[in-house]
C-alpha cells in the first residue's frame, strides 16, 4: 500500500471506526490520506446544518436588541446613540430591536429567531485578536490555540467521513473556528473560483501538481497542510463549478428582488438609498458569501456525497470607536445587511424563493447563528462611539430554534446589568460556549461529549437556554 | 560492498537513527587534481544523538543531510540538516516522531571545486539529495532576507560570501542603487507617490527590483507593524473631495509614504523609542487610530489600547485597563492640521484656518501633528501602578503648555517596560526565522537591545536586528521551509526568479487583492499576520498558482516574465533540439528554490516541458518553457520559505 507520506492522518474518530488499537506506530504509515478515507464509509446521513457569521470588530449589543426597560439606557448615558422606543422595534415589552433589523421580525414572528443577550465568556481580554481568537478556538483557558471548536467538532462526530465537502467557508482568510490539523475549503474569491486556464491544459497542471502535492515528503512543518490543502481544492473545483453561482440569483416571491444583491444589477431599488439602490456596493462581497453558502447548503443533497454541514462567512467593520451612529449611521447599515441577509437565507433555504432550480427545503434541518468577539462600552465615549467591552448579543435563526428574546426581560435584565461588569459593561449572563453546546447537541446531534469539543465544558456548570426543540 | 543496515522491526517501534554503512570508493585512482573530494566514510552516531566522521581527504567542510528512513525505499532524497561544518562532527539531538527514524548522509566539499559525492547506493545509483546543501541555505538566505533569489543577488553572494552579503544588507546606505535601471525607471513615475494605488506598486517595485532587499522587508515589516488604513486619511481630507480630488489622494496617500519613509530611516538609523514615537505621532496613525477625537471631556481609547496591545508591550504585556484609561488621557489633545512650512516641526504652533482648507486660496505649508493646549487632560497620569515600572506623568495645570511632554514620558515608560523589547523581540523573531521562537532566542535579542555598546543606544533597531539575523536557527538548515511566504513575499519572489516585468500597480490589483494582502488599506490595526497558518487555505494555493500560470503566460511590461532571457543570459539554450529539458528545469528551480526537489518532482516538470496539453510527447518552445516556469511556481517548494 502506498505510504501516504507527509500526511498528518491521525484521526481519533478514525481510529475508532476502524477499530483498531495501535502503539507506536504513526497511523500515517498504515492509512491512506484523507481523500480516500471518504470510500472508507461513515456512520448514518446526518442532514443537520451550522451557518456562522461573525461579526468581527466587537458589536455594540446595547444599541442592537435595547434593553428599553432598563432605566440605565437613556440619553445621559448615550447622548447621541440613544435609540428611542419610536425608532426601535418592540420585541416583549422590554427588549427592542434595532429599526435596521427590521427584516428579521419575519423569521422572529414565525418564531424561528432566538434572541439571545448578555452572552460573553468571563475576564475578556477586550483585544480583537485574542477575544475573536477565543470565540473562535471554544477555550478561554488557552486564548492562543488556533484550532477550532468546529473543527473539533468535525472530526470528533466523524462529519467529515464520507464526504466529499463537509465544510465549506466563505471569506478572505480561513477562519480559527474550522482550523486544526485538517483543512477545509475556504473560497474568498467566489467568482472566480477555478484555475484561470481551460482544459486540457488545466487537467494537465492540475493532474501533476495534485500528484506532486500527494506524494509531497519532508521534515518542513507546512507539507502536511499542504498535502491537504492542494487535495482538497482540487477535488472540489469541479463541483463548486457545476453549482454556477455567479448564475444562480434566487429572488423573494413577492417583491420579485434579489435575495442576495452582489451587483448593481442585482440591488433592489431604492429612493432613499445609495445611488437609488437599497445597498451599498460594499455590501455586495457580504451577500455573495451567504448566497455561496446557502447554495452550498441545497447542493447538498443526499446523492451528491458533499455531506456539507458546516458553513460561515464574516461582516467585518463593527469596531465603532468613532461615529458609530444610532438609528442610521455605520453600525445600522452593517445591521441592515446582517437583517436583509439573514432574512434571505430564510426564504432561499425554506424553498420558498423564486428560483428555476427549486431546490428542496432545508431550513428545518438548519440553524444560521451569528458570532462577535465583544460589545462596546456601555457608556458612549468622546467619538460619538464606544469602546471594547465585554457582553454582546447574538442571533439564532433556524426551523429548529425555540425562537423568542432571551436574557433582556424584566427578570434577566435588572437594573444594574449594564454596568454590572466592571462598571463599565453589560455583565454576562450566558457563557457564548453553553449556547454553541446546546446547538452542537440539539440541533447537529453531536454524539461527542461537550469537553471534546470545548475543554472543560463538564466542569464549568454553565447554564443553558434551552434554544433548540 | 556493505548494504545499508535496516533497522529490525522491533526497534522500528522505537525512536532510533541508525547508519548507513558507506561503499568504499578507492579516492584519487583516475580523478583530477581539482575534483571535489571523494565520499565520506566512517560516519557512525552515538546515544548522545552526535554524529562522526572520518576526515576526507581535500575537504575543505562538509554537509549533512538527514532523511525519513521511510524515504529510502521511494529513494527520495535527503534534506539539508548541516552546512559547511568546520570539523568532522556534527551534533543532532532533534528525535523522529515515534514510530519514525533518520537516516543521515554526509559529503565533503572543497572550496576550490565544489561538494563532492554523496556515494551510490547498492544498485551503484548515486543517493538522491535534494538541492546541495549550498544552494539551499543561499536560497534560504535570500528568501528570508529579501524577496528571494535575483541574479544580481546570486552574483553579489558570489563576491561578498553569506556573512558579507548580511553585513551589506545591514548597511543599505552602502549599497549603491543609482546604476540599478530596473529600479530607478520605475521609481521616477511613482515616486511621490500621487495616489495610495501608486504607493502600493512602490511596494511591489521597490520589493522585486531593489538591490536593498533588507531594507525593504524591514521598512515593510515596520509599516505593517503600525499598521494603518488609508481610507480614514482620505476620509480626512474629505473637505478636498469636491474641489481637489486629486489634492485628496495625494495628501491621504502621503500620511503613509511619509511614515513609511520614517520607518524605512529609523530601522537602520535609529532607536525603538524614536520608531515608536514616529508612528504614534504621526498624522496618519493620530488619524487611524482616533487620537484626534481623543480630549480631555470626552477621552477615546482606541490609540492608547493598540499602542500597548499591538505596538510595543502585547496582549500579555501585563498592562491593565486601568493603564488603558490613564494612556489615553494621556494622548488627549494631539490632533493634525496644516501648519506653515516653518511652523510644520512645531505642535504648538498656530494652525491655517480650517475655512481656508479646500478652497482656492488656500496657503501653501504641510499637514502635521499638532498639539491643543485647551483639549489635553492636565491632571497627573499613572501607568502601571504599583508595578516596578511605575511611572507619573506629572499635574501640568499650572503651566497647561508642558502637556505636550505628556506622550513623551509616557512612550518612555513603555519603551522601558521589559515586556516591549521581549515583545518586538519576538515579532521580529516571527517575521524573520521562526514563527515560535524559544526564550533563548528572545533572550539574545533582547540582550542586543539592552547592550551597552549599541552606537545608537537602548533599542538600536540596527543593532536588534542584527541579533535576530545572528540566532543559530536563521542560520540552520532546519529552518529552511519552516515558514510560509506571504502573499506578497510569493508574488515579490516569483516575479524576480523569472527576470518579471511588473509595474507594480496591475499584480497588485489582479492578485495581491485576490490574496488578501494589499498594504495600507487594512483596516484592521493589527495588520497583516506573518504566520502561515494564517494564510495557507485553499484559495491563496489557488491565486498562488494561478499567479503562477498567469506570470508564465504574459510577457508585456506591465505584468510579465522574461524566462527566455534569463536562461539563454545564464548559458542554458531554450532552442528545441537538442532537448535541453534537464538543463532549463535544473535551472529555472535553482532560482526559484535551490533546486530542493525530489526525482520524482524534478521529472514531472521535464515531462511538463516535454509534452503537449493532453500530454503527448512534443518538442517544446517557447511558450511551453515559460509555461513550465510557471507550473514550477505552483510547486510547494516555492510557497515555503
Amino acid at each position: 500500500m502506498d505510504e501516504p507520506i507527509g500526511c498528518d492522518c491521525s484521526r481519533r474518530s478514525f481510529l475508532k471506526g476502524a477499530g483498531l488499537t495501535l502503539c507506536g506506530f504513526s497511523v500515517a504509515s498504515l492509512f491512506p490520506g484523507p481523500w480516500i478515507r471518504f470510500a472508507m464509509g461513515a456512520g448514518p446521513f446526518n442532514n443537520k446544518r451550522l451557518l456562522f457569521i461573525f461579526l468581527r470588530g466587537g458589536n455594540d449589543g446595547l444599541n442592537t436588541v435595547i434593553p428599553g426597560g432598563d432605566p440605565d439606557y437613556n440619553t445621559l448615558n448615550r447622548p447621541t446613540l440613544y435609540i428611542p422606543p419610536t425608532s426601535s422595534i418592540d420585541l416583549n415589552g422590554f427588549a427592542r430591536l434595532h429599526p435596521a433589523l427590521a427584516d428579521l421580525m419575519e423569521i422572529y414572528n414565525a418564531g424561528d429567531l432566538a434572541v439571545v443577550h448578555r452572552v460573553g465568556f468571563p475576564n475578556n481580554s477586550r483585544s480583537h485578536f485574542d477575544d475573536q481568537r477565543t470565540w473562535e478556538n471554544g477555550n478561554p483557558a488557552n486564548p492562543k490555540s488556533y484550532e477550532g471548536w468546529l473543527y473539533r467538532y468535525i472530526v470528533q462526530n466523524s462529519v467529515d467521513q464520507g464526504v466529499r465537502l463537509p465544510a465549506i467557508t466563505v471569506q478572505a482568510l480561513p477562519p480559527v473556528i474550522v482550523r486544526g490539523d485538517e483543512s477545509f475549503i475556504n473560497v474568498a474569491n467566489p467568482d472566480s473560483f477555478d484555475y484561470i486556464f481551460p482544459d486540457p491544459k488545466r487537467s494537465k497542471f492540475m493532474n501533476s501538481w495534485r500528484n506532486i502535492y500527494t506524494n509531497l515528503t519532508g521534515l518542513e512543518p507546512f507539507r502536511p497542510a499542504l498535502t491537504d490543502t492542494s487535495v482538497k481544492l482540487i477535488d472540489t473545483l469541479d463541483e463548486y463549478r457545476s453549482w454556477d453561482q455567479a448564475n444562480w440569483d434566487p429572488k423573494d416571491p413577492n417583491t420579485g428582488f434579489s435575495l442576495f444583491p452582489v451587483s448593481d444589477a442585482t440591488n433592489p431599488p431604492d429612493p432613499t438609498g445609495p445611488n437609488g439602490k437599497k445597498f451599498a456596493v460594499t455590501a455586495y462581497p457580504f451577500f455573495k458569501s451567504l448566497k455561496v453558502c446557502a447554495l452550498a447548503f441545497l447542493e447538498s443533497d443526499p446523492a451528491s456525497l458533499n455531506g456539507t454541514r458546516i458553513a460561515g462567512t464574516e461582516l467585518n467593520g463593527f469596531d465603532t470607536h468613532n461615529s458609530q451612529g444610532s438609528s442610521s449611521g455605520a453600525q445600522a447599515q452593517l445591521l441592515s445587511w446582517l437583517a436583509y441577509g439573514l432574512r434571505s437565507l430564510h426564504v432561499v433555504l425554506s424553498g420558498a424563493a423564486g428560483d428555476p432550480r427549486a431546490y428542496a427545503a432545508v431550513w428545518q434541518d438548519t440553524v444560521v447563528v451569528t458570532l462577535s468577539e465583544f460589545g462596546r462600552t456601555s457608556k458612549e465615549n468622546g467619538s460619538v462611539g464606544t469602546d471594547h467591552a465585554a457582553g454582546s448579543c447574538l442571533f439564532a435563526a433556524g426551523g429548529s430554534v425555540n425562537g423568542g428574546v432571551y436574557n433582556c426581560d424584566p427578570a434577566t435584565w435588572p437594573q444594574g446589568v449594564m454596568f454590572g461588569d466592571s462598571g463599565r459593561y453589560v455583565l454576562v449572563r450566558t457563557d457564548y460556549r453553553a449556547i454553541f453546546w446546546e446547538i452542537l447537541r440539539d440541533h447537529m446531534g453531536a454524539a461527542s461529549a461537550a469537553d471534546v469539543v470545548f475543554p472543560g465544558y463538564s466542569s464549568l456548570g454553565l447554564q443553558e437556554l434551552n434554544l433548540i426543540g | 560492498m556493505n548494504r545499508p543496515r535496516t533497522a529490525s522491526t522491533q526497534s522500528v517501534l522505537r525512536c532510533l537513527a541508525f547508519r548507513l554503512a558507506p561503499l568504499v570508493l578507492a579516492p584519487g585512482i583516475g580523478l583530477a587534481v581539482a575534483a571535489p573530494p571523494g565520499e565520506v566514510t566512517g560516519d557512525r552516531i552515538d546515544q548522545a544523538s552526535n554524529l562522526t566522521w572520518s576526515p576526507a581527504a581535500g575537504a575543505d567542510d562538509y554537509n549533512v543531510y538527514r532523511g525519513d528512513i521511510a524515504w529510502l525505499a521511494s529513494r527520495i532524497g535527503a534534506e539539508c540538516h548541516g552546512d559547511e561544518i568546520a570539523g568532522t562532527s556534527f551534533a543532532t539531538p532533534a528525535n523522529p516522531a515515534t514510530g519514525r527514524g533518520y537516516f543521515y548522509l554526509i559529503t565533503a566539499e572543497s572550496t576550490a571545486a565544489g561538494e563532492g559525492t554523496p556515494g551510490n547506493d547498492t544498485n551503484g545509483t548515486p543517493r538522491p539529495l535534494r538541492g546541495s546543501c549550498d544552494s539551499i541555505m543561499r536560497h534560504h538566505y535570500l528568501d528570508r532576507l529579501g524577496y528571494g533569489w535575483s541574479e544580481w543577488t546570486r552574483d553579489r553572494i558570489q563576491t561578498l560570501g553569506i556573512q558579507g552579503y548580511i553585513d551589506e544588507q545591514l548597511d543599505p546606505a552602502t549599497i549603491d542603487e543609482s546604476t540599478n535601471t530596473d529600479l530607478v525607471t520605475r521609481r521616477t513615475t511613482l515616486v511621490p507617490p500621487d495616489t495610495i494605488q501608486e504607493l502600493q506598486a512602490l511596494d511591489l517595485v521597490n520589493a522585486v527590483y531593489a538591490r536593498r532587499q533588507l531594507e525593504q522587508q524591514v521598512a515593510l515589516f515596520w509599516d505593517n507593524h503600525f499598521n494603518t488604513d488609508y481610507p480614514e486619511s482620505a476620509d480626512f481630507f474629505g473637505f478636498y473631495n469636491a474641489l481637489f480630488p486629486d489634492k485628496q489622494k495625494y495628501e491621504g496617500t502621503k500620511f503613509h509614504y511619509d511614515l513609511q519613509n520614517s520607518f524605512r530611516d529609523l530601522a537602520f538609523n535609529g532607536t525603538f523609542r524614536q520608531i515608536v514615537e514616529a508612528s504614534s505621532l504621526g498624522p496618519g496613525m493620530i488619524v487611524f487610530l482616533d487620537t484626534d477625537s481623543n480630549v480631555k471631556s470626552a477621552p477615546n481609547e482606541n490609540f492608547a489600547r493598540e499602542l500597548m496591545e499591538l505596538h510595543t508591550m502585547g496582549v500579555d504585556g501585563g498592562y491593565t485597563q486601568q493603564d488603558v484609561v490613564e494612556l489615553a488621557r494621556v494622548f488627549t489633545g494631539w490632533n493634525v492640521c496644516k501648519k506653515s512650512d516653518a511652523d510644520a516641526g512645531d505642535p504648538l504652533a498656530a494652525c491655517i484656518p480650517r475655512n481656508t482648507y479646500g478652497t482656492a486660496t488656500e496657503p501653501p505649508g504641510q499637514w502635521v501633528r499638532n498639539f491643543r493646549i485647551n483639549q489635553h487632560d492636565t491632571g497627573s497620569k499613572t501607568l502601571f501602578a504599583a508595578t516596578p515600572y511605575q511611572a507619573i506623568i506629572p499635574d501640568t495645570s499650572s503651566n497647561p503648555a508642558n502637556g505636550i511632554n505628556d506622550a513623551d514620558l509616557a512612550l518612555d515608560a513603555i519603551v522601558a517596560h521589559p515586556s516591549t523589547p521581549r515583545f518586538i523581540a519576538k515579532t521580529l523573531l516571527q517575521r524573520f526565522v521562526d514563527e515560535n521562537p524559544t526564550q533563548a532566542m528572545i533572550d539574545s535579542v533582547v540582550a542586543a537591545w539592552n547592550n551597552p555598546a549599541n552606537p545608537r543606544g537602548t533599542g538600536d533597531l540596527r543593532e536588534v536586528l542584527r541579533a535576530v539575523l545572528a540566532t543559530g536557527s536563521f542560520r540552520s538548515p532546519d529552518s529552511v521551509g519552516h515558514k510560509i511566504k506571504t502573499p506578497f513575499e510569493h508574488v515579490a519572489s516569483a516575479l524576480r526568479a523569472v527576470r518579471g516585468k511588473t509595474d507594480g500597480a496591475t499584480v497588485t490589483r489582479l492578485y495581491l487583492t485576490p490574496l488578501q494582502e494589499v498594504f495600507h488599506v487594512n483596516p484592521v490595526p493589527t495588520g497583516y499576520s506573518e504566520l502561515g497558518g494564517d494564510w495557507l487555505d485553499t484559495n491563496n494555493l489557488l491565486v498562488r498558482q494561478n499567479f503562477g500560470l498567469d506570470l508564465g503566460a504574459r510577457t508585456g511590461t506591465a505584468f510579465g516574465n522574461d524566462v527566455i532571457g534569463l536562461l539563454n543570459a545564464n548559458g542554458i539554450s531554450t532552442a528545441p533540439s537538442p532537448n535541453n529539458a534537464a538543463a532549463i528545469v535544473d535551472f529555472l528551480s535553482g532560482a526559484m528554490f535551490g533546486a530542493a526537489l525530489t526525482g520524482a518532482e524534478r521529472q514531472a516538470a521535464i515531462d511538463y516541458l516535454n509534452t503537449d496539453d493532453s500530454g503527448a510527447a512534443s518538442p517544446y518552445n517557447d511558450a511551453r518553457i515559460r509555461e513550465t516556469a510557471g507550473f514550477l511556481l505552483g510547486y510547494p517548494q516555492f510557497i515555503e520559505q
